[in-house]
């Protein structure tokens, strides 16, 4: 079966999920532009970025990253990401992205910290 | 007892004795008399078919004069397409066809493609110049056939002129195409095609015979070619009128070929009784026949009539015949004389026709010039002749025929040569009878020549030469000899003038090439190079002066090695310029493309058009020898299947693709070969294969196997091409090669070291079991003992990858940088950022190096080192990266942030813009390094 390439949302009250595909490249753009307003529509507090499925960012799905980031912190909403590996989270912390967004190892430990 | 007999009984005897004297008389008469008129009739008719031959025949040599020097003309030879040329050399044409208006319909100048350029008269011209979607399109196409003969002989160096005659035989559309290659420079063959009218010019000439016909009600003339085929018909009377379209079913093949002089036949035509004189002529070249018909029952019913009337007549008045019969006698005697006069006339009329025959025979000037002096001796004995031609120095003895005492002399001054001067300068002929007594004359002491005649040699109007005469006895030339041998040397003029532009012609050929030939040969390896692992050997023998085959052998930087043998279509010249072309992109493009199958779809696409242009395609085979796993990389684009031997077992290597130039999307596989320790490879041109012996029997791929097979061992590779070529040349015998041939024998001397175990240089572990040697023992392990040595540095064994230009590819090369960084036993966070930088790498330049153009690719070279890797990434320049780069995180932070996980994550960046076009960046980790570790920004809060 073919994998997927766009980005799904679900929402948990407050909570935006953003699931991302395997390869987060600059074609993952659109789709996750989406499904983040979708969520930003039904004002959500929190997103939450999972790349439990993703094994490929490049530089341009990294970008992806930032600007998504970039536009919910400037709308009072925390983010958080989940599911990267080690390489890949040195590679936000290089980007300066660990200072806009908490990493966590998964989805559970994010319910956690947010009580 | 006599018995008187009375008068009025004995005249009525004599007179009834006279009846039956005269009756008889008149019945043999007439038998005599008929047969008389009969011989004139034939006499007349074929002196009459003769003059008519001569006529025509004068007509197409004066004329192919004429297209000889058009063709010539530097307004009509200049290749400049401007209007403002074209109106210039149109206007030369006009000019110079104004002499044939009857004849000339129109010129046109054709390009190599058969295109119409420009043309004669305007409204042509007007055609030529139309737009291709126009829908008055050009009506005149030069025949596909004829382009590709008259651009196979325009390169070949005899014959060098050209001519082509191609008559239509439909009735009153027939036409005349003559044409002549103006210029063959670089592969572009133009033509100069005259469109004759046909008719109009047989119609001219054929109607003077006709019209000599005096009296004839039913005469015909018809011009044959030599399978009987009429090209012209004039009937004036044919019993039967328009049923009778043709003669082909009384004149066959055979009765043409019987026609070698002037002669008469008898015919029956629509139960006509008919006699038909018939001429052989010459047509540029080309035998026809022209053939005069008339019924002899109309030449002899005058005389019947007559000789009936001739006997009533003379019952009643035989006294009368006896006192007209000396009036009688002096008619016969006048007859007699006037029939010798036209027998001489009727013999100088064959005798111009043999001459002229002779004379147009051949081309070669020195054969000419002979045949000038042979054939004149003939129509008007001499002591000796010569044939002085003028020269920057004066005359110049250019033939000469009989002993006399100028024999030996070559060149005359001019104010030496009184006489001839004279000749030169009046244009006409000078006769003088008494050379001892006359000041022109320098006599020597001792001549033997008392009398001279010198005959001006004249092209268009001009003398360029004398026909030099000498007679042994006073007053020799009579005023009959000079009128014939003015027209002699004017038909000796024609033949010189063609005869001396062909020379001009082959002259010119002969210098381009020589030059081409020796620009080729400098294209062309000389030697073979010597390399540690091979043994070459090679040789290119062209048919002609130039050849259409090719080799290259072009050593690389990174120690490959790639080997190029080639065949472009066609020989010769074009061939040749082709080649060169081909040999020039293939080099360049060689440094940039290293998969044999990706650089031949390279030079497709880069030569494609050029080669349609000129309605070329050229195979071309390339074989890459990669020294570090000892291998070729073969692709072809139309050669014959390298042959290859391995573990001593030759075979072909099946793999093909179309020739260059043959299509412009053509894409070429590569195939990798082994060629270890006794391997060798045989590269050739069809000249191998297609070399035909005298029985027409082809070389063959069947023998070339056979002799491959049955070769020894440990032939060095110029023995086992020596082995090829000679039994080429056995099988061609006293045959030459029809085509160029090529052939390149490649021999391993590599040796593989004891403990090798496999051919590819890279044994991949399983992940499960984890190796612990070093990268640098690993490949000890592989070479074998040779390497187990204090102090030795493993050399780099390098990888290429190349990827289209297609965004998604950049993971390839990422995946063969983990597998090479893995085996070469970096950690798995090392391998992490290599592969992110690979891939960045790789994305930049598909991206922006290549603007994502598909027709490019990019090469990733890993090159392997025992302590480092270090990655190649190299685009085509489609956009050049700029160094230093912008830092990222501006105003749209999303962006560029590529480069700078390249240069944050390996231990060594450097990018360069290459000097031919194309973007390098070159990356270097190195083993036991760990650029960024810090496990403290990339923890989890």
């Amino acid at each position: 079966m073919a994998s997927r390439k766009e980005v799904q949302h679900r929402q948990e009250d407050k909570i935006g999920f953003l699931d991302f595909p395997r390869d987060v490249v600059a074609q993952t753009r659109q789709s996750a532009y989406d499904a983040y307003n979708k969520l930003a529509v039904n004002k959500v507090d929190i997103v939450a970025m999972n790349f439990d499925g993703s094994d490929y960012l490049n530089s341009a799905g990294i970008g992806l990253v930032i600007s998504l980031v970039e536009d919910a912190t400037q709308a009072g909403r925390k983010v958080y990401a989940y599911g990267l590996s080690a390489h890949y989270r040195k590679l936000f912390s290089m980007v300066g992205l660990t200072e806009r967004l908490t990493l966590v190892a998964n989805e559970e430990a994010m319910r956690e910290k947010l009580g | 007892m006599f018995r008187r007999i009375p008068i009025p009984v004995i005249a009525g005897v004599s007179i009834l004795i006279t009846v039956i004297f005269i009756g008889v008389g008149a019945f043999y008469a007439q038998r005599a008399i008929n047969q008389t008129v009969l011989e004139e009739f034939r006499s007349q008719q074929l002196q009459l078919t003769t003059s008519a031959a001569q006529q025509t025949e004068s007509y197409f040599n004066d004329l192919n004069i004429e297209v000889i020097s058009l063709a010539q003309d530097t307004s009509i030879r200049t290749s400049a397409p401007d209007n403002l040329t074209q109106t210039a050399a149109i206007s030369f044409i006009e000019n110079a066809v104004s002499n044939r208006p009857e004849a000339v319909i129109s010129v046109t100048r054709f390009d190599a493609t058969g295109s119409p350029r420009y043309a004669f008269p305007a409204e042509y011209n007007q055609l030529a110049n139309a737009p291709a979607d126009d829908d008055a399109t050009y009506p005149y196409n030069v025949p596909q056939g004829l382009i590709d003969l008259a651009q196979t002989r325009a390169t070949a160096s005899v014959p060098t002129s050209i001519y082509r005659v191609d008559l239509n035989n439909q009735p009153g559309q027939s036409t005349y195409l003559l044409i002549t290659p103006v210029s063959t420079f670089a592969g572009n063959t133009e033509f100069l095609v005259y469109e004759l009218d046909m008719e109009a010019i047989l119609t001219q000439t054929l109607t003077l015979a006709l019209d000599d016909l005096t009296g004839t009600e039913n005469g015909q003339v018809w011009v044959l070619d030599e399978v009987g085929e009429e090209y012209r018909a004039i009937y004036e009377g044919l019993p039967g009128g328009p049923t009778i379209t043709t003669i082909r079913d009384s004149f066959s093949t055979e009765d043409f070929a019987a026609v070698e002089a002037p002669q008469t036949q008898q015919y029956t035509i629509n139960e006509s009784e008919r006699e038909a004189a018939l001429v052989r002529t010459n047509v540029i070249g080309r035998p026809f026949i022209i053939m005069v018909s008339r019924d002899t029952e109309d030449a002899l019913s005058g005389v019947s009539d007559d000789l009936r009337g001739v006997l009533f007549a003379s019952i009643a008045a035989i006294v009368a015949l006896v006192i007209f019969g000396a009036i009688g006698t002096q008619r016969i005697v006048s007859e007699t004389s006037r029939r010798q006069a036209e027998t001489g006339a009727r013999a100088t009329a064959r005798s111009m026709l043999e001459v002229s025959r002779a004379l147009n025979s051949t081309l070669e000037i020195d054969i000419v010039l002979d045949r000038i002096l042979v054939e004149f001796e003939r129509l008007i004995p001499y002591f000796s002749a010569s044939i002085l031609l003028l020269t920057d120095d004066g005359l110049e003895v250019a033939a000469h025929r009989g002993e006399d005492e100028a024999a030996h002399q070559r060149v005359f001054a001019l104010d030496e040569a009184r006489a001839a001067r004279e000749v030169i300068a009046r244009g006409h002929p000078v006769i003088i009878n008494d050379t001892q007594n006359d000041e022109r004359w320098t006599a020597i002491p001792g001549s033997q020549i008392n009398s001279w005649m010198g005959l001006p040699l004249k092209v268009f109007d001009r003398s360029v030469g004398v026909l030099n005469i000498n007679g042994a006895q006073k007053a020799m030339f009579t005023p009959q000899d000079v009128s014939l041998a003015e027209t002699f040397a004017d038909q000796a003029s024609v033949a010189l003038q063609n005869a001396r532009l062909h020379q001009i012609e082959v002259k010119r050929i002969e210098q381009e090439l020589t030059i081409a030939r020796s620009i080729q040969s400098s294209l062309q390896p000389e030697i073979p190079p010597e390399f540690e692992d091979l043994e070459i050997a090679f040789e290119w023998l062209p048919a002609r002066q130039v050849s259409g085959d090719f080799l290259q052998i072009v050593p690389l930087v990174d120690n490959q090695i790639a080997f190029f043998v080639g065949d472009v279509s066609g020989k010769g010249m074009p061939a040749a310029m082709i080649m060169a072309v081909i040999t020039t992109a293939l080099r360049d493009e060689v440094n940039r493309y290293r998969n044999p199958g990706e650089l031949l779809s390279r030079l497709n696409t880069r030569l494609y058009e050029r080669l349609k242009q000129n309605n070329m395609n050229s195979a071309l085979l390339m074989a890459l020898y990669n020294p570090t796993n000892n291998t070729f990389a073969i692709a072809n684009a139309g050669m014959g299947l390298p042959y290859l031997r391995d573990e001593n077992e030759w075979s072909d290597v099946s793999i093909g693709g179309y020739p260059l130039g043959s299509s412009d999307n053509s894409t070429y596989n590569m195939k990798t070969m082994a060629f270890g320790e006794g391997a060798y490879i045989v590269l050739y041109s069809d000249g191998i294969v297609e070399a035909q012996n005298s029985r027409g029997e082809f070389f063959g791929f069947e023998r070339l196997e056979a002799l491959l097979n049955e070769l020894p061992d440990d032939l060095s590779a110029r023995e086992a091409l020596e082995r090829i070529l000679v039994a080429v040349r056995e099988h061609l015998g006293r045959e030459t090669p029809q085509d160029d041939i090529t052939v390149m024998v490649i021999r391993s001397l590599y040796t593989t070291p004891e403990s090798t175990t496999g051919k590819l240089p890279y044994v991949f572990v399983d992940e499960e079991e984890v190796d612990e040697r070093t990268w640098q023992e690993k490949y000890m392990s592989r070479k074998g003992a040779s390497e187990q040595r204090e102090g030795f540095q493993m050399p780099r064994e390098n990888v290429e990858v190349f990827l289209p230009s297609t965004l998604g590819y950049e993971k390839v090369a990422r995946d063969a940088a983990e597998a090479i960084a893995r085996e070469m036993g970096f950690s798995d966070d090392r391998i992490d950022d290599l592969k992110t930088a690979v891939a960045e790498a790789c994305m930049n330049a598909i991206e922006h190096g290549n603007l994502e153009d598909r027709s490019t690719s990019v090469t990733v070279l890993l090159s392997a080192a025992a302590d480092s890797l270090e990655v190649r990434v190299e685009d085509r320049g489609r956009q050049t990266i700029p160094n230093p780069l912008p830092a990222p995180g501006g105003e749209d932070k999303s962006r560029g942030w590529g480069m700078f996980f390249i240069q944050n994550l390996m231990d060594e960046v450097e990018i360069t813009e290459l000097p031919e076009g194309g973007n390098l960046v070159k990356m270097t980790i190195y083993l036991g390094t760990d650029k960024q570790d810090d496990e403290e920004a990339t923890s989890e809060e």
